[in-house]
């Protein structure tokens, strides 16, 4: 059967009702923006930023330090996604196990993100090693929780089917539990996405040289606001750039077989 | 004994159950056989088959194939099981994967060369009429093409046997008629020993050499009937409609039915 499309509100289709949306949303943030720097002090105005950001955009060194907090982010993030794939896994195995890493999962739930990057920066001092570590300690507990979720809802005909022609453990993980597991994976990589990138960040700002938080430490040294909402502006298109560059094409590959199905 | 298969006083329970779920098999099935099981639900039959697949270890008795001891006196043997192919109730295809990736590793679990499984592929899928869904995911087939999938991986692999839990059950009887007639063409042409479970008894004397009746749970196999209207068969035939008719009358007995209609009519009184 066909659908018949219903024309929207003011006659506009439903995608360009939302473009609209987003559109008036963008200018009254802008109007509010401009209204605040009429009335306060610091606040820089709108011309301002976009000269800086083209100021900045021009300079080779902006994108080495966006490159460097994108490096630490994903670097970050696979390990924390192998660690909790890992206990995820030992955790499986029996009672004892699942009872050992209970506490571990409990604490770096809980544990603030601050304190994280504060640990990582008293043990590892200025190294880059201090972010990667607060990055996977803040993502673990995250993909633990999802892992488990994934795994306790295995499809056990599926892994019978696998049994019986006789699968190897590479072909058991790679053609079955991956693949049923990826919504599960990926819910986990949504929800720490965006965690990952603000403690990258943070961690920046105190152990760092390079990266987008080592330029919110300067600007704040500085006192240079406009600089401060420019390096905002570029942490957004960053993290925009990885979440609909990277993981969202990723996801609509690895669930293409869906697609299909609700075509069919 | 000194069958293709031979079962021998086979016992299984789950777990720590109180009841067994089969209690002292025996069945022999030929080489090349198309050998059905037929019993009511939850007598075991499919319980069985996960025993031959090597799912399952019985608690008790002997499993012989090819004249190699898989199971002796409940105990698996080091012994290799044979190559076997499963058809499911439903297909138990990865839906994501294609049709040729589906089978394509069951092909490589299986040890066949690489180089084999193009040709191998298109084969199959030329004899099952699917041919031109090859790169399609098992999602956009219908349940029909779905089974006839399931069939070709279960051949891809080249089984010493097949084994099929009521395979045709979830589809509509137009449907399986159709993928009946399709298996039995398959199996003419490879010559594949086939253990076929259904609850059928019109489905398994339609399809089979020899009917295995099994007691209600927990299970034996009571009778074993050589089915000896020539093939190709047609349900509308009359030689095949009287054998339906004299194991359903067995069965009837086998199963209770009769003492229950006595039973009732004295509740009635």
């Amino acid at each position: 059967m066909t659908a018949i499309r219903q024309p929207g509100r003011f006659g506009l289709s439903r995608t360009k009702q939302q473009w609209l949306l987003l559109l008036a949303g963008i200018l009254v943030l802008f109007a509010a923006w401009s209204i605040g720097h009429r009335y306060s002090r610091y606040l820089p105005s709108p011309s301002t930023v976009w000269t800086d950001s083209v100021h900045l955009l021009m300079a080779p060194g902006t994108y080495s330090h966006i490159v460097d907090s994108v490096r630490r982010l994903l670097i970050g993030l696979g390990g924390g996604f192998i660690a909790a794939f890992i206990v995820s896994l030992l955790m499986r195995t029996g009672p004892w196990l699942r009872r050992f890493f209970e506490p571990y999962v409990f604490v770096t739930l809980t544990i603030p993100s601050l304190a994280v990057a504060l640990f990582a920066l008293m043990i590892f001092g200025l190294s880059e090693v201090g972010v990667y570590v607060s990055v996977g300690v803040i993502v673990f507990p995250f993909v633990v929780v999802s892992l488990n979720e994934g795994f306790a809802n295995l499809d056990a005909s599926l892994t019978d089917m696998a049994k019986v022609y006789r699968f190897g453990w590479w072909q058991r993980v790679r053609q079955v539990a991956l693949p049923e597991m990826s919504p599960y994976l990926f819910s986990a990589l949504r929800n720490s996405h965006a965690l990952a990138w603000k403690i990258v960040v943070i961690t920046e700002v105190f152990s760092q040289q390079t990266g987008i938080g080592s330029q919110y430490k300067r600007s704040y040294d500085y006192f240079q606001l406009s600089e401060l909402v420019v390096w905002v502006l570029f942490f957004l298109v960053a993290v925009f750039a990885v979440e609909f560059g990277v993981f969202r094409p990723w996801e609509k590959r690895v669930f293409r077989w869906r697609v299909a199905r609700e075509r069919g | 004994m000194g069958g293709f298969i031979d079962i021998a006083d086979l016992t299984f329970r789950y777990g720590d159950a109180e009841v067994l779920a089969i209690a002292g098999v025996d069945l022999t099935v030929q080489k090349g056989e198309f050998s059905c099981i037929v019993g009511p639900s939850g007598c075991g039959k499919s319980t069985l088959l996960t025993i031959l697949s090597g799912l399952a270890a019985p608690e008790t008795g002997t499993v012989t194939i090819e004249g190699t001891a898989i199971y002796k006196d409940g105990r698996r043997t080091d012994e290799e099981l044979p190559r076997c192919g499963y058809m499911f109730q439903d297909s138990r295809l990865l839906p994501w994967r294609t049709v040729r990736d589906n089978l394509n590793i069951a092909m490589k679990a299986a040890g066949i060369p690489e180089e084999q499984w193009n040709d191998k592929l298109a084969d199959l899928l030329r004899m099952l009429r699917i041919e031109a869904f090859a790169d399609s995911w098992p999602l956009n087939l219908s349940g029909g093409q779905r089974h006839r999938v399931a069939i070709a991986r279960a051949l891809a692999i080249e089984p010493a046997f097949i084994l099929m839990d009521e395979p045709f059950s979830t589809l509509d009887e137009v449907t399986a008629r159709f993928l009946r007639t399709e298996l039995l063409d398959v199996w003419a042409r490879t010559g594949t020993t086939i253990v076929f479970v259904t609850h059928s008894i019109r489905e398994a004397v339609f399809l089979a050499d020899t009917v295995n009746l099994m007691t209600k749970g927990p299970g034996r196999v009571f009778d074993a009937r050589r089915i000896t209207v020539p093939r190709p068969r047609t349900y509308e035939d009359p030689n095949l409609a009287e054998v339906e008719g004299a194991i359903v009358e067995t069965v009837l007995e086998a199963w209770g039915y009769y003492d229950q209609d006595v039973v009732t009519e004295e509740t009635a009184r």
